[in-house]
């Protein structure tokens, strides 16, 4: 036989058995139902509507089912929190419910060993515990996260009927914030800031596009005040401004029109000079703007400025994150207060009736003192419920060294955390998706949590087993601390007042709640006395003076959050969108820095304080101040799971210490020196380089020249305005559609939510961060960041969502040898997985870097595949992949609309891509161009829109629309009123 | 003569793996239960949609539940002891509260996304694609369930022929 002939017959076999191997061989079982569940059709999503329990903002949520599994969460449309979008986070909620180190049910610790015990056993020990821990006051305490609503009340009847002390611990309370509006309004809660109402809005180191309070809410909030949606829809008052004050571009600040970088400690001081323009006394003062120029490293007239705007527009400053978590917090926060009230702000931007329910008084300071009971031996039983004091507290609490002195330890959490793997019984709790309970957002909004599955393991519903208890410590014949026969009862009766007939129960289940008008809460103003015993002047940090030491700001990842969702391996791989980075936590330093200390990204650096240690690597940043160094919260975990385990923990440089008034943490308090260590690991930036290299990429147009744009100032290709009939070309001439997007890069805030919807949406695996390192991340969808350097040595960001640009000349088509990539007839570029051979020719030729190779067959840990989407075939090892434009939700709802009439066309609006369903700006247009009046249509003639490289002219069907800069030179921000257009 | 050998030995795997695919069968899998669908179809004259009950509005034609087996066999017992004997099988599942696990007959691979709803729109017969399941005593496949085998109807009726119908 001739080697030839051998070689074609091996290439045979081979194709055969590859063929083979793509089809389940062996029989599949068929199960169906025994009796089968009302209105659920297999093969047919059941939806559910419930609240997102990720962070406290409480935002409603559909959740979607499958076969009685969990698949996807998408935004309530009609919760007035979140209006239909969620964040990252939320939409990975799943990974939370499917997290394979969950406890898997109750457990005693003996000897460090687990061993599995049975629920009866373990409430029994519960109740024994409880007994054994005496009736003295506080010799119980049952320390839970921040709840609001029914199961809120549920703790507290509860422990004050077996007699324990409540202790509430949120690691992102608010404190100071808190404290000063308790001070200046006279109610310490959040109020309800009216980001969409005002014209002009100045934060003070808020991050309430990605962590703060509420992010989806103030999102949507701020691209109504600030997102430019043409000339025609100006507003009245003209385009919103918005500028950060704080020392580190944030994600929130990399989306201001000015970034005025304060020393960190002196951000308030810019609001105090700014009343103090304003005529404001007090505190206001002492610091006239050249004062404060002086210590904040703002200069005056800047000040002056930002004072006229605050002045002539409707406004609102906004105090919070990394600027109200320093020894003087409440003081920074009354200052922001103060300019609201010297610019007019409270009662109309800031409202104290409608406040949001997000935050904890004194949490931190409470965590001290049981800390301190603890110690003492005061304590003798500790229940702990949604919260991880071990992980979030500064080590110098000696909160773990504490639990020592407890002699009985009971944890609730569903996941093996630092806290609960220093228990002694662990009763897991259900996951939200798996609860009932409900959530008040905010004043009015009673949101309801029910169970979409039933739950994945044996766990138990906390207040469930507390009523258990209740029962056994009662005795026969006794009565139980709550007479409520399940906790369930017990939620359905809180709500008889408001829901109480079957009927209205039903309704408000299927609305995912009840939403009234705020009732008018009375407040007692204090103003004279809001700044009694506050210190205004800038903030002391801990550690060395010299130049050799840097200011450390310790702030929360979007992705992380206070680190509960560690386990998320999706979220881990989730690029940050500061940095780029993943899985690990680096510290950010500006590129001078990086210079004088000789090192590059990647290169690992000890970051020592006066409390303590931890290496990580550098990742430099022109976007923070070269006298501050910056360090993410929520990863270095030590137990929860598998995918926790990367990174370090910054409080461990925390100071211990107590903000003296409102009782919060000094997450900014410490100034550190860096050493290299000589060490090197990959930087796992999901972006290369930081700038455009003049490619105009994300583009970006002044607020003067976008009001005077003429439709069709832009070209496609070569420079013609665009046309209907030129984008027909694209697709076939008998298909209705040619399926398109466009992109607002000036609503995009980068916060990266569509990115994790495309994961949920579309089974898009995680790497790991070992591939990460490689660059082979599979994000269908990725947000690019650009640095833009300017004069001033600042720098402004520009964001842009890049994926799939399914162009009508699309370079990845004729390179494929096996027709895996083509074009059809509506326009979209195709990929046939199983046509795919792998050549890779696609992706070298695909100027836009979208296509995505799966260099192995990547799977999800049991039960988290759980959450794959059946809609969506999974990919294999050797197969190109790239967004489809969610085709499988095009199929649907063509094979919708064709129920009524065979030849319908699906309309503008029918339906949404993943992407776009959960962005919280409304960035994101999908639809038909070929139907002249689709939104999309029109948006991609529309004088702000331009193609991505455009000179290539591979006639791309996303359109983008450039970012609106240049708001705040005053000839424009002072003067866009009425239509916007006679500057 | 040793070249032929050679040449046997490597195609073997081709046919056993090529025929091991989901192509057209002799005989269907034996199922936990005997059921009979020319019984219940030709003598009994029941519809394919009274036990299929989501072919019409679902990607999946609808497996029975046991209820509704059990809403006839509640009462029929069977007119032969072989029958018999076989639904007192489906009346043991019932009171044991255990689902039947039907073995599947028909299916595409993983990369396939096949709906039924579109095809009972396009008034597509059951028999068209499932064979005469009507006078099967077991069913079994009878179409290659290729995809040749759909795009030559989807191209005689019109449908489309894009990959994207059917691949994503």
């Amino acid at each position: 036989m001739e080697r030839r002939e051998f070689l074609k017959l091996v290439g045979v076999t081979g194709a055969g058995t590859m063929t083979a191997c793509d089809q389940k061989v062996g029989p599949q079982a068929l199960i169906p139902y025994l009796v089968p569940p009302e209105n659920v059709t297999p093969g047919i999503p059941t939806w559910y509507a419930s609240t997102c329990r990720e962070c406290p903002a409480g935002c409603g949520v559909h959740v979607k089912t499958r076969d009685g599994r969990v698949i996807k969460l998408e935004g309530n449309p009609d919760n007035p929190v979140n209006q239909g979008k969620l964040c990252a986070r939320g939409q990975m909620a799943t990974q939370r419910l499917y997290d394979p180190d969950r406890l898997r049910g109750p457990r005693r610790i003996d000897n460090g060993e687990q061993v599995e015990v049975d629920w009866g056993a373990g409430i029994e020990q519960l109740a024994e515990g409880l007994r054994g821990a005496g009736i003295e006051p506080g010799s119980v305490v049952l320390l839970t996260g921040l709840e609001t609503g029914t199961r809120d009340r549920f703790y507290d009847e509860w422990a004050a009927a077996v007699g324990a002390a409540r202790v509430v611990y949120e690691p992102f309370a608010h404190e100071a914030v808190l404290e000063a509006n308790r001070r200046v309004f006279g109610r310490a809660a959040v109020p309800d800031y009216d980001i969409a109402g005002a014209d002009f809005v100045i934060s003070f180191g808020a991050d309430f596009l990605g962590t703060w309070v509420s992010p989806v809410r103030y999102g949507r909030a701020w691209s109504e005040m600030h997102a430019f949606r043409g000339v025609e829809s100006v507003r009245p008052d003209g385009e919103g401004v918005f500028v950060a004050v704080e020392p580190r571009l944030s994600m929130t600040a990399s989306n201001a029109d000015e970034w005025v970088a304060a020393r960190p400690g002196t951000e308030h001081l810019v609001a105090l000079a700014m009343a103090n323009v304003l005529g404001a006394g007090g505190p206001a003062a002492g610091w006239p703007p050249a004062r404060a120029a002086e210590t904040t490293g703002v200069d005056a007239e800047t000040i002056e400025h930002l004072a006229e705007l605050f002045e002539s527009k409707r406004s609102l400053a906004l105090p919070g994150g990394i600027g109200a978590a320093h020894r003087g917090a409440t003081a920074a926060a009354v200052a922001v207060n103060l300019l609201n009230q010297a610019g007019g702000a409270v009662g109309d931007t800031v409202r104290v009736n409608g406040a949001l329910t997000g935050g904890v008084p004194g949490a931190y300071r409470s965590m001290i003192e049981l800390t301190e009971r603890m110690r003492s031996g005061q304590v003798k039983a500790l229940l702990v419920a949604h919260t991880n004091p071990v992980f979030s507290l500064p080590p110098g609490v000696g909160f773990e060294d504490a639990l020592d002195e407890v002699p009985f330890r009971v944890s609730f959490s569903s996941v093996l955390d630092e806290t609960a793997s220093r228990c002694q019984l662990l009763l897991p709790d259900h996951t939200p998706l798996e609860s009932w309970g409900d959530w008040v957002p905010e004043d009015g909004v009673m949101s309801l949590i029910q169970p979409a599955m039933r739950p994945v393991f044996n766990t138990r519903p906390t207040p469930d087993v507390m009523l258990d208890v209740g029962r056994v410590m009662a005795g026969d014949g006794g009565t139980p601390a709550i007479e409520a026969e399940s906790w369930y009862d017990y939620l359905r009766s809180a709500w008889s007042d408001v829901a109480g007939s079957e009927r209205a129960w039903a309704e408000a289940l299927k609305a995912g709640g009840v939403w009234q008008a705020a009732t008018t809460v009375p407040t007692t103003p204090a103003p004279a006395a809001a700044d009694d015993g506050l210190d205004f002047g800038p903030v002391p940090f801990d550690g060395p003076e010299d130049d050799g030491a840097f200011d450390l700001i310790v702030q929360p990842q979007l992705a992380m959050y206070d680190g509960r969702s560690a386990n998320s391996p999706t979220l881990q791989e989730l690029a940050d969108p500061v940095t780029t980075s993943c899985w690990q936590t680096w510290i950010e330093v500006h590129p001078d820095v990086a210079t004088d200390l000789g090192v590059k990204d990647g290169d690992v650096v000890t970051v020592t304080s006066p409390h303590g240690s931890i290496t990580a690597p550098v990742i430099s940043y022109a976007g923070i101040r070269a006298d501050t160094v910056s360090m993410p919260l929520g990863r270095g975990h030590t137990a929860m799971g598998r995918f926790a385990k990367g990174g370090v923990n910054p409080v461990e440089l925390l100071p211990a210490d107590v903000e003296p008034n409102g009782g919060g943490p000094i997450y900014q308090g410490v100034r550190v020196t860096l050493t290299p260590t000589g060490a090197w690991v990959p930087p796992l930036k999901h972006q290369g380089s930081d700038i455009q290299h003049d490619r105009e990429i994300a583009q970006a147009i002044s607020m003067t020249e976008a009001l005077h744009a003429e439709p069709g100032h832009h070209g496609n290709g070569h420079g013609e305005p665009l046309t209907v009939e030129r984008v027909a070309e694209d697709s076939g001439a008998e298909s209705p559609y040619r399926w398109g997007m466009a992109i607002s890069l000036d609503a995009c805030t980068g916060c990266n939510a569509c990115v994790a919807a495309c994961a949920a949406e579309n089974n898009i695996p995680f790497v790991g961060p070992e591939r990460v390192a490689k660059s082979r991340q599979m994000s269908w969808i990725r947000i690019e960041r650009f640095l833009e350097h300017e004069e001033n040595g600042h720098v402004k960001t520009r964001h842009i969502p890049m994926m799939c640009q399914h162009c009508g000349a699309a370079p990845c088509e004729p390179v494929c040898p096996v027709y895996a990539a083509y074009h059809n007839d509506e326009g979209l570029n195709v990929q046939v997985y199983n046509r795919c051979v792998g050549t890779r020719y696609c992706s070298n030729n695909c100027p836009y870097k979208v296509r995505y190779f799966n260099y192995f067959t990547y799977e999800w840990p049991e039960p988290m595949d759980w959450a794959i989407n059946p809609d969506v075939t999974l990919r294999q090892k050797g197969v190109m992949e790239k967004c489809t434009y969610c085709v499988q939700r095009i199929n649907a709802a063509k094979n919708t609309v064709r129920d009524e009439d065979l030849e319908a066309v699906v309309p503008d609006g029918f339906f949404q891509t993943a992407c776009q369903q959960t962005c919280p700006t409304d960035a994101i247009v999908f639809g038909n161009l070929k139907d002249p009046d689709s939104h999309v249509s029109k948006l991609s003639r529309g004088p702000l829109t331009y193609s991505v490289l455009e000179e290539l002219n591979t006639r791309p069907a996303n359109f983008y629309l450039k970012k609106v800069i240049d708001r705040t030179s005053s000839d424009v921000a002072l003067k866009t009123a009425g239509s916007g257009v006679e500057v | 003569m040793q070249a032929a050998a050679i040449r046997i030995l490597l195609a073997l795997p081709v046919l056993a793996v090529l025929s091991a695919c989901g192509r057209a069968q002799a005989e269907g899998p034996t199922q936990p239960i005997e059921f009979m669908h020319n019984v219940h179809v030709t003598d009994n004259e029941m519809e394919c949609a009274y036990c299929h009950f989501s072919v019409d509005r679902s990607e999946e034609a609808g497996i029975p539940s046991t209820e509704t087996c059990m809403g006839c066999h509640r009462f029929i017992r069977g007119s032969t002891p072989e029958y018999q004997e076989q639904i007192q099988l489906l009346q043991g599942f019932w009171t044991d509260s255990l689902p039947i696990p039907w073995v599947r007959v028909h299916s595409v691979p993983e990369f396939v996304q096949f709906s039924h709803k579109p095809h009972t729109r396009a008034e597509v017969e059951c028999v068209e694609c499932h064979g005469e399941v009507e006078t099967m005593e077991q069913v079994r496949q009878v179409e290659s369930l290729s995809m040749g085998w759909c795009l030559e109807c989807h191209r005689d009726e019109e449908a489309s022929d894009d990959c994207a119908v059917c691949h994503y």
